[in-house]
């Protein structure tokens, strides 16, 4: 076959990434390509990705997409065996008949695929924690996102920062592997725990990453992409205060509780002494009846996650409600109901051998007039 | 190279034909018997996989392909930064080399499993027609689960690594809400288990300060009785293995520290004239070798070990953790046994991704 210049490429419509069209064929060439089996008609048509045989001047030895080569009435489509991407450029390599294997003579083709150009229209939903004041020894922040994203970005799109020098802190978070939630909504980023952890080289040599006294302001910038490729609509930052350490135990005695009435859809809640982490508020806390069933309705974290509410979904009985708290439930430090973050064996207050998880409590009679706590 | 006519029983590891529906592709481990285990962290499951790789051989082959990116993009029809190899594994009779590659991203990514021969020869393994079974890691939400919206499903284990001691599978994850150490055991064939036995483990530094971290990086050793792991905060940590089947709540024997500002990447190990040594990849530090021999001599460590950052180039203090030895080799992201004569190593540097193999004796 000789090579034809009046070859075109172009994408099939309303199908990109499935099939390049060739057109341009002279009918004996398209005839001849007829009688070929698929093995054959890749010893004269190759299709690559322009990068990989970029200055190519003799026949490559690399293999060419693999894929099918149709025959329709007046063109050839190629389906990919891997879709084709965007943002890419490829090639068609088409091969002289004649010269020996290594030798022959090829004309080459290019075609760019469909630009990737989205409009921003992914949004920051959410920066946990809340609180304005963060422990020195702050173990994780998680950033809600309104839209499914890409994988890969977070060690370039997310920076902390301190006011009052300015500088930009590095080596401070742990970005691989990144831990999303199923829908890719949700993103949870660890400070680097052995800046965190006493006696590790990297707490030994540089200290915390956050230094008490000071402001950090946390960012996640808008070269963030989302799963179509897109940019954020803007960068969001939040600005922390760096308090002192946090390093006891999480103790549900040391919570408040407002109850609600009987016969009532009033709120349960309950105040923590310290903020907690958001996603453990979450999961961590339900309330059981006093057969053992899970009272059914809809909770939530309150302000700065210092406190918790639960709005059940038919009215309260009479009869005694147990709040159920599982042992792993953190405060910000990763100090949790049964031990702290970097225990210290020496210290038998640093651990719960049997932590108390439950505080049972009976809803009040619609004779009191109790004054619920706004938690917003 | 000849064809062997021996084939894996499909039913005898559970396995039917049929479109495993991965999504994406992660950690990976062969069993001795030719299964490929890879964890898929978008699904929270993990597959096993009959690739069907029936040629065996016994001839050493050296593997010297520079710039492995470049074909492997050609082949796979993307640019070479459309492609993350995300782990290697070396098939126990073959040999030829398996890699765990997203291709894309974004909407656009997709798994891709891909053998790569020793001359170099690509072709990939069809994800939608293949024998498998797969079992589901994950902790998601009971659908029975009475509360309304407080529970959404939110919370994933994040698996970073496998692998396969006497038809068990020992999963290391990561939590993405609270910060601990999961080590599950799942039988193989799968039987749904996974979720009954999952393991706290904790380390200890300085005899003092006990705490529970993900394990980045793991592998079994002397002949499978002894687990060497690595965390993310880089203590590197002794476990039994009898210890681990045995317990709920384990303490490790932290033998040495990997360096401040660093992350372990991988660990292989393999023998030489009868002695067996680990190869540790990181992200900023050199690939270390430490002698198994001196780790089960190796007291915990007592005091900080400065010896990585502050005395780079001098000898190692004897209070520094088990001895161990930088090796040359740079760029290491990924290693594999070849065989027991070799060890395959997966490097990147500015020119590209190679994959080169080491005898065992040079290393």
């Amino acid at each position: 076959m000789n090579v034809r210049p009046s070859l075109k490429l172009s994408w099939s419509d309303g199908q990109f990434g499935k099939f390049l069209t060739i057109s341009g064929w002279n009918e004996s060439d398209l005839d001849w390509l007829r009688l070929k089996t698929q093995v054959e008609i890749r010893e004269y048509l190759a299709v690559f990705p322009t990068q990989t045989i970029d200055g190519l001047d003799e026949r490559t030895t690399l293999q060419p997409i693999p894929g099918t080569f149709h025959m329709d009435q007046e063109s050839v489509r190629f389906e990919p065996l891997f879709p084709f991407l965007k943002d890419t450029s490829y090639s068609l390599i088409v091969y002289e008949e004649t010269g020996d294997n290594l030798n022959r003579p090829f004309e080459s083709y290019d075609i760019q695929s469909l630009p990737n150009n989205l409009e921003p229209s992914c949004e920051i939903v959410s920066i946990y924690p809340t609180a304005n004041q963060i422990p020195v020894n702050q173990l994780k922040f998680y950033v809600h996102f309104s839209e499914p994203m890409a994988e890969g970005n977070s060690s370039q799109s997310i920076t902390l920062q301190r006011t009052d020098t300015g500088e930009h802190l590095s080596n401070v978070f742990l970005h691989e592997p990144e831990l999303w939630d199923h829908e890719h909504k949700r993103l949870t980023i660890f400070l680097d725990p052995a800046r965190i952890k006493r006696g590790l080289q990297g707490n030994v040599q540089s200290g915390y990453p956050l230094v008490q006294g000071t402001a950090i302001v946390f960012t996640v910038n808008e070269n963030f992409l989302d799963a179509r490729g897109a940019k954020l609509k803007s960068s969001q930052e939040t600005t922390y205060k760096v308090g002192p350490l946090e390093r006891r135990l999480v103790e549900i005695k040391n919570w408040q509780y407002h109850y609600p009435s009987i016969d009532s859809l009033e709120p349960i809640t309950v105040e923590f002494d310290r903020p907690l982490d958001h996603a453990l508020i979450q999961r961590c806390i339900c309330i059981k009846d006093n057969s053992g069933h899970e009272v059914q309705g809809y909770s939530q974290a309150g302000s700065e996650e210092r406190s918790w509410q639960f709005f059940p979904q038919i009215p309260w009985s009479i009869g005694q409600y147990t709040i159920i708290v599982e042992d792993i439930l953190e405060d910000l430090a990763g100090n949790s109901i049964k031990r702290v973050f970097d225990r210290d064996l020496l210290d038998d207050q640093s651990v719960h051998d049997i932590p108390v998880t439950s505080h049972s409590f009976f809803p009040k009679s619609q004779k009191q007039k109790p004054v619920f706590p706004v938690v917003t | 190279m000849n064809k062997n006519s021996t084939t894996v029983d499909l039913r005898k590891y559970g396995l039917e034909t049929g479109n495993t529906q991965i999504k994406s592709v992660g950690p990976m481990v062969f069993s001795p018997q030719g299964i490929l285990f890879i964890g898929d962290n978008v699904s929270a499951s993990i597959f096993a996989i009959d690739v069907s790789d029936t040629e065996s051989s016994n001839e050493k082959h050296t593997i010297d392909l520079q710039n492995i990116d470049v074909p492997l993009a050609s082949y796979l029809g993307c640019n070479k930064a459309d492609l993350l190899v995300r782990d290697i594994a070396v098939h126990p009779t073959s040999q030829n080399i398996y890699l765990a590659i997203m291709r894309g991203t974004g909407d656009e990514s997709q798994p891709v499993l891909v053998k790569v021969q020793h001359d170099g020869a690509i072709s990939s393994v069809d994800l939608s027609h293949i024998p498998f079974s797969k079992t589901v890691l994950s902790d998601a939400p009971d659908v029975n689960d009475p509360r309304i919206v407080s529970r959404d499903p939110l919370r994933t284990v994040t698996v970073t690594d496998i692998c396969y001691v006497d038809g068990i599978l020992l999963v290391a994850g990561a939590s993405n809400e609270e910060f601990s150490s999961t080590l599950r055991r799942i039988p193989f064939p799968f039987d749904g288990t996974s979720q009954r036995n999952s393991l706290e483990i904790f380390h200890v530094s300085h005899g003092k300060y006990e705490t529970a971290a993900p394990i980045r990086t793991f592998v079994p050793y002397e002949n499978n009785t002894s687990l060497l792991a690595s965390y993310t905060c880089t203590p590197v940590v002794r476990f039994s293995l009898q210890d681990l089947e045995d317990n709920t709540h384990l303490m490790g024997n932290t033998v040495a520290e990997l360096g401040a500002h660093n992350r372990p990447l991988d660990i292989v190990s393999y023998k030489v004239k009868g002695d067996e040594f680990l190869l540790i990849s990181n992200a900023n530090h050199p690939l270390t070798k430490i002698a198994c021999q001196n780790i089960d001599t190796q007291d915990s460590l007592t005091i900080p070990d400065r010896s990585l950052d502050d005395n780079r180039d001098g000898p190692l203090s004897p209070l520094s953790g088990v001895p161990r030895t930088e090796l040359p080799h740079p760029g290491v992201r990924k290693l594999a046994n070849i065989n027991g004569s070799a060890v395959l190593m997966y490097q990147e540097d500015d020119s590209g991704m190679h994959l080169r193999s080491y005898e065992t004796s040079e290393l």
